[in-house]
């Protein structure tokens, strides 16, 4: 049987396990690249997307259906990935053991496809730029809409998209250089 | 011109989403400065575009304790619609069912005896229709007629009490009147008596001035 995505948010509010894991297919794989390309592993990927479904999950009876239901999951996952990345920064010995360690078999993985240049690229910049690159290149926002979604003026967003883009080329003209 | 206008324009310009003017050109041509962003976003772009999203690892969406396991089930959810049609069924295809010895038979029972059968509950349910009226109505007499007697036994025992009230008020008013009586006679004979002492009295200051009269007219010649 079908049911509205309406409908799905209704029954998963009631309990019904069934509607939820519907919910979360139809979401995870958006949800879940998100936070690949914020953390830069797989495994904090995870953890990433199950704490996002899990806010969602709690959260879902106030959902006011402004915006579409994926709209409001990336927000949640924004606040998430940003949440995650400062306690990842508060931390950073940990950071450098998990994250940067040449073991890391995820890591290994990465390297191997071809999100590694993409994930390496995020890696550099600092939280912010990374979910301004994030909004515009991969949810096609526009400076003001990131402005608004990060609470931050429509120049501050500009100069530091521009600042991390440039980065980019000034990093890869010093290793020509090198 | 100002850059500012030209940097929001850049990314939208770069992606093919907006059309270039002829102002972003120029602007281009002559600013080294968006020249630059406006390579970096190309760039950057391509560099994006490598990407694939990656499936997500098997993970539990729904952990146990995550919902209420007190679910209804199907049983409870389409059981009562089942019995229901089930009963209806029983009804309507005039179904009798049998249980003997030898186990439980279900059979089509004949129109005739159902039609006697409805007639005979139709009248049972008339007949006691009818004792249920009647006994309806002879509860609501019995409940006015009990009702007025209680209505004039509350007045009969309202006017004992008010009668006993006005015999105990008559009886201290009539022995009050009895005192008052006893007051005003000995007024009244003591008055009489002052009045008939007053009289004696007058009565003897006249023999008294009779017998002066006689007895002057005795000694003038």
């Amino acid at each position: 049987m079908f049911f509205s995505e309406k409908q799905l948010i209704k029954k998963a509010i009631q309990g019904h396990a069934g509607a939820w894991e519907n919910l979360v297919k139809k979401n995870e794989k958006a949800v879940y690249n998100l936070a690949l390309r914020m953390t830069g592993n797989r495994d904090d990927a995870m953890d990433l997307t199950q704490d996002v479904f899990f806010d969602v999950y709690r959260k879902l009876s106030s959902f006011r259906q402004e915006s579409s239901f994926s709209t409001w999951i990336r927000k949640i996952a924004y606040g998430k990935s940003i949440d995650f990345l400062r306690r990842q920064k508060e931390s950073t010995q940990i950071q450098e053991d998990s994250v940067i360690s040449e073991t890391d078999p995820h890591r290994d993985l990465i390297k191997s496809d071809q999100n590694r240049v993409v994930l390496d690229f995020l890696q550099q910049l600092t939280t912010e730029q990374r979910l301004i690159v994030e909004l515009k290149f991969f949810q096609g926002q526009t400076f003001d809409e990131i402005s608004q979604t990060m609470n931050l003026s429509a120049n501050t967003v500009k100069s530091r998209f521009y600042a991390a883009i440039r980065n980019r080329r000034m990093k890869m003209e010093a290793s020509h250089v090198l | 011109m100002s850059c500012e206008r030209f940097e929001t324009q850049i990314p939208d310009y770069v992606e093919g989403s907006l059309n270039p003017s002829r102002e972003l050109e120029q602007h281009l041509e002559t600013c080294s400065s968006c020249r630059e962003k406006e390579t970096d976003m190309r760039r950057t772009l391509l560099m994006m575009h490598q990407w694939n999203d990656e499936s997500v690892p098997a993970w539990n969406r729904a952990p146990v304790g995550f919902f209420n396991p007190k679910r209804p089930n199907w049983i409870w959810s389409w059981g009562p619609l089942l019995v229901a049609v089930v009963l209806f069924g029983f009804v309507m295809l005039h179904l009798e069912v049998r249980v003997h010895d030898q186990g439980t038979t279900i059979r089509f029972s004949k129109t005739e005896d159902s039609t006697e059968m409805i007639d005979q509950l139709v009248a049972q349910m008339d007949a006691r229709d009818q004792q249920y009226r009647a006994s309806l109505q002879s509860m609501l007499e019995t409940y006015q007629s009990e009702q007025e007697q209680l209505v004039e036994r509350i007045v009969e025992n309202a006017m004992v009490d008010q009668n006993q009230d006005l015999k105990k008020s008559i009886r201290v008013l009539n022995e009050t009147w009895k005192d008052q009586r006893e007051k005003d006679t000995q007024y009244f004979q003591r008055q009489i008596h002052a009045v008939q002492r007053y009289t004696n009295q007058n009565y003897d200051n006249l023999n008294v001035l009779a017998n002066h009269i006689v007895n002057n007219d005795r000694r003038s010649p």
